[in-house]
């Protein structure tokens, strides 16, 4: 009897305490345990195979992560990593974790070589029109910050931006603007490289 | 003789028997859809082609294990503390390994009758449990039992219990932690070290391979100690660890101490040490490091363990290089290990298990290989031994001893793989010897050349 009493103390304990873990919590305890193992405690992730997060717009994570959780995001690393850890999260989750990135201190980025970054910027501000490459200026803004679900991309790994231009390029990348396809088709690996050391080092 | 004689007798006959499958057997590698399950990733998150670690695999593994998304017993505690968290499913794979061996020339035949059958079908080579994933919230584990057509017995295979945690140092993410194992640098993350090296993780248990190698080389230590050690991985790029080593043996028969009925039993702890520097740029790894063991260890086998020991020092340095596509990947893993052994105890032997006091003994790997599309790989590779003669130490016998006392081998490596699916590999694998066992004909002065050995082998690996 005793021993069913304190069971039963327990499970109540159990009960009273479940909705005291809310979204602030598991935010914290997604960020702190899961989410930074690969994008680093704040979103500054130190390896270029991971994104950074910090300062990013919400709304982008908020699309992202809804993308990666329907599987519309098909990029190898999206299908390796994202479709899994997006799978079990629910809205008021991936609101709340856009929420906590975005509201980081901004993502540092690291100057390139200055050839490069001089290409890019003209890519960036004046697109390539004898190629069909639109100015990324046109969304992305003069600061590259970005502002609702377009991303920003100042002071992001460049190697993940040139990742990613490829796989707008080859469509592998599924759940991008239509526009971005089209310009990924018509541009080359040193456009993008270019273009991504400029924004990389703002 | 009175029935304890006969058991010591049977238990030396037994280290006697185990010691030489160990000359055969090679260290086996292995990666586990167990973590595939827990994590929902998909094998290439961690693996190139398995058992080959990614930049993540090794984040992964240096983090314990413990990363997750499947649902949890949870309980909190009134201060909101964790006190349980476990996964409703256990992180449990299991491993199934077939081959097929053929060497160029059959190996005498026990009975001294003539050769034996060439061809050797294993059915199972390899079979394997596993319990890989996380325990508790910091704490995770990879523990394998496997059971082996050579040994004929279940008994536990690489083991790594580990805690880990994150800490910044000069605002930089460090991930420390402790780990508890069984096999000097199964704990370690790159693929360059001995205990996951590739290419060639897996080979045959039934050919012979060279039977001299450094310590940390061959697999005289691998289950048959427990070590602990401490490490931190900064900035994903610098990692430290220090660590020791002390003889626990598996099938011994008791649990008492160990006695002088054992062979080779270390003497104290023997320090481990390890640090490696990776860089990472886009789609590339590169990292180059230092490890290391010092050990002393009683001979035993009928002498006491106490007195004069034989210590060795394995001085090792690897690198490995890794280049990551969406279609092709390529890498490259080299170590090459510096022994120094003085062997006091065994020189000083009334009757001497060695001609010198000192030896040298120096061993060499190098691999590359290239998969496309994770599915179609080819591997290639070089190892070297090389080392200090000595007639008693690297004596003649039959297939596994020198003629010469030379501890010298060498040869080329090739494999061919197929992976239908990730978590399956089909294997071709050839190994030409140009020298065994320190020569390259009648080496073992019994008329066995070297390329006698040359080896054929087909593997079947199922991760499930």
């Amino acid at each position: 009897m005793k021993s069913a009493l304190y069971v039963a103390g327990i499970a109540a304990a159990l009960l009273l305490y479940q909705p005291i873990a809310g979204h602030a919590e598991k935010t914290a305890e997604l960020t702190g345990r899961t989410c930074a193992l690969c994008h680093g405690p704040k979103g500054e992730s130190a390896s270029s195979a991971f994104p950074k997060l910090a300062g990013q717009n919400a709304a982008y994570i908020d699309a992202q992560l809804k993308g990666f959780r329907t599987q519309t995001r098909g990029d190898p690393g999206a299908q390796a990593y994202m479709w899994a850890m997006a799978s079990r999260l629910d809205d008021a989750t991936i609101a709340a974790l856009a929420a906590y990135y975005a509201a980081q201190k901004p993502m540092v980025g690291m100057s390139a070589d200055a050839t490069l970054t001089v290409e890019g910027k003209k890519i960036y501000e004046q697109g390539v029109p004898e190629a069909k490459i639109s100015a990324c200026v046109a969304c992305h803004g003069p600061d590259a910050k970005g502002q609702d679900t377009i991303p920003r991309l100042a002071g992001q790994h460049a190697a993940y931006l040139v990742k990613q231009l490829a796989y707008f390029k080859s469509q592998l990348r599924g759940n991008a603007p239509i526009m971005h396809a089209a310009i990924g088709e018509e541009m080359t690996l040193h456009q993008m490289e270019a273009v991504a050391a400029y924004v990389a080092s703002k | 003789m009175d029935a304890r004689k006969w058991t010591r007798v049977l238990f030396a006959l037994a280290a006697i028997l185990s010691s030489l499958i160990g000359m055969f057997a090679t260290q086996p590698a292995y990666a586990v859809p167990s973590f595939g399950r827990q994590t929902g990733f998909a094998c290439e998150a961690c693996h190139t082609a398995f058992p080959e670690l990614t930049p993540f695999g090794r984040r992964f593994k240096l983090n314990g294990y413990v990363l997750d998304n499947l649902p949890q017993v949870q309980t909190i505690t009134p201060e909101n503390k964790e006190a349980l968290l476990l996964n409703w499913i256990p992180p449990l794979s299991v491993m199934f390994q077939a081959s097929y061996t053929k060497t160029k020339t059959a190996l005498p035949d026990s009975s001294g009758a003539g050769l034996a059958q060439n061809g050797q079908v294993l059915f199972p080579e390899q079979m394997s449990l596993f319990y890989a994933g996380r325990i508790a919230p910091n704490l995770g584990a990879f523990i394998q039992a496997t059971y082996s057509s050579d040994s004929g017995n279940i008994a536990l295979d690489n083991t790594d219990i580990r805690y880990a945690n994150h800490l910044s140092i000069a605002s930089k993410d460090t991930i420390f932690g402790v780990t508890a194992n069984n096999n000097p640098t199964v704990q370690d993350a790159w693929n360059s070290t001995a205990a996951w090296q590739v290419p060639f993780s897996q080979q045959s248990s039934a050919a012979p391979s060279p039977s001299f190698q450094p310590l940390l080389f061959n697999a005289g230590l691998a289950q048959q100690v427990a070590g602990l050690s401490a490490y931190a991985f900064w900035n994903d790029s610098l990692y430290a660890e220090i660590g020791a080593y002390r003889s626990a043996p598996q099938g011994t028969g008791t649990v008492g101490p160990l006695d002088s009925v054992q062979s080779d039993v270390i003497d104290g702890v023997a320090p481990y040490w390890r640090l490696a520097y990776e860089h990472g740029w886009g789609r590339n790894a590169l990292s180059v490091g230092t490890y290391g063991l010092a050990i002393r260890l009683f001979p035993g086998a009928g002498a006491p363990l106490s007195g004069p020991t034989n210590r060795f020092t394995d001085t090792a340095l690897d690198a490995q290089y890794q280049y990551l596509g969406d279609d092709n990947i390529f890498s490259v893993q080299t170590t090459w290990v510096h022994e120094k052994q003085s062997l006091d105890a065994s020189f000083n032997a009334a009757t001497p298990l060695s001609a010198n006091a000192s030896n040298t003994l120096n061993g060499f790997r190098i691999g590359g290989s290239y998969y496309y599309q994770r599915r179609y790989g080819a591997g290639l590779g070089f190892f070297t031994t090389s080392g200090s003669t000595d007639a008693i130490r690297y004596a003649p016998a039959s297939v596994t001893g020198s003629a010469t006392g030379s501890p010298d081998s060498r040869g080329w490596m090739a494999e061919l793989d197929y992976l239908p699916w990730q978590n399956v590999k089909f294997a071709l694998q050839y190994t030409a010897y140009t020298k065994f066992n320190g020569a390259s004909t009648n080496y073992d002065g019994s008329g066995r050349n070297a390329s006698d050995n040359n080896t054929i082998y087909l593997l079947a690996w199922f991760n499930f």
